[in-house]
């Protein structure tokens, strides 16, 4: 069972983390952290398959804001180091020929608030009801669906000035 | 207004997020391996420790004891207890009718003692040892 959650849930939750850390290295780290913390604490309590997926999410949103809680000062004075050389690689994957449409989403979901794409990443590519989101979020679900819904209208708006259909 | 999100949902989900880096994944899968020799590890550990060897033969030793002393209630065969006259008497009450047998020579019981004997808590803690 964890090595299928690992294996279906892996690359969403390196998603996660790097849209909550802006920092690849520092998002891997998280996510080896976040589950084999939750593999710790429940591989022996029979917790479900279904429950999984929504705690992993939150154990990584949990360790990134520890660690920014831990070094808060360290953390803004790297990462506005980090920001002004460092180009990080692609978020997706996708075929050659949709690379352009792909770095225009990409970039378009990078200039959402922060809540919003959290909200975003969990729906989209988390599969996460918005249920499962808000107990990841500690949001009530209406919070969650309304800044999903805004998180669409501000994507549509963007990609419409940049000319995609 | 809907169709245009789901459309646009479509767009989104054609996306797929980059893989989690290998060695991230190896040290994931190489840590729960680890973690799951080690709890066996641990339990292999345990039957080896001074203190759980001691405990098992502390057990052992007082399984043989108890097993010894129940063996040595039993009557030795071609015992008084054998004759048939005793059995027949006592059917009941073999074990008490043999200590009877074994006493009296030693030491003479009353009538009040053996009465004593047979009184249903001595019966019952004989019956219990046996």
């Amino acid at each position: 069972m964890w090595h299928r959650m690992l294996r279906q849930c892996g690359d969403g939750l390196f998603l996660y983390a790097r849209q909550l850390c802006r920092n690849d290295a520092d998002a891997a780290d998280i996510v080896q952290e976040a589950f084999l913390r939750i593999w710790r604490k429940h591989a022996n309590n029979g917790v479900t398959e279904t429950d999984l997926p929504a705690m992993c999410y939150a154990a990584v949103r949990y360790t990134v804001l520890d660690r920014q809680r831990q070094a808060a000062r360290r953390w803004r004075r790297e990462a506005a180091a980090g920001e002004a050389w460092y180009e990080p690689p692609p978020m997706f994957v996708c075929p050659l020929e949709q690379a352009e449409e792909r770095a225009r989403l990409e970039a378009a979901i990078c200039k959402l608030p922060v809540e919003q794409r959290e909200v975003l990443t969990l729906k989209i590519w988390g599969e996460l009801t918005f249920q499962q989101i808000a107990t990841v979020t500690d949001d009530s679900p209406n919070t969650v669906a309304s800044r999903y819904r805004l998180a669409l209208a501000a994507l549509r708006e963007q990609l419409g000035k940049a000319g995609i259909p | 207004m809907s169709a245009e999100f789901d459309s646009l949902e479509h767009q989104l989900n054609s996306l797929r997020p980059a893989h989690l880096p290998a060695a991230t994944r190896g040290n994931i899968l190489h840590e729960m391996e680890r973690g799951r020799a080690g709890h066996r590890a641990s339990s292999w550990q345990f039957i080896h420790r001074a203190g759980f060897q001691v405990a098992l033969a502390g057990a052992l030793s007082l399984t043989l004891m108890v097993g010894w002393q129940f063996v040595s209630w039993s009557p030795p065969p071609g015992s008084v207890f054998d004759k048939p006259s005793m059995v027949s008497e006592n059917t009941l009450l073999p074990s008490l009718a043999f200590l009877e047998a074994q006493l009296t020579p030693v030491a003479p019981t009353s009538t009040s003692t053996a009465g004593g004997l047979r009184s249903p808590t001595i019966l019952t803690n004989l019956q219990l040892r046996r």
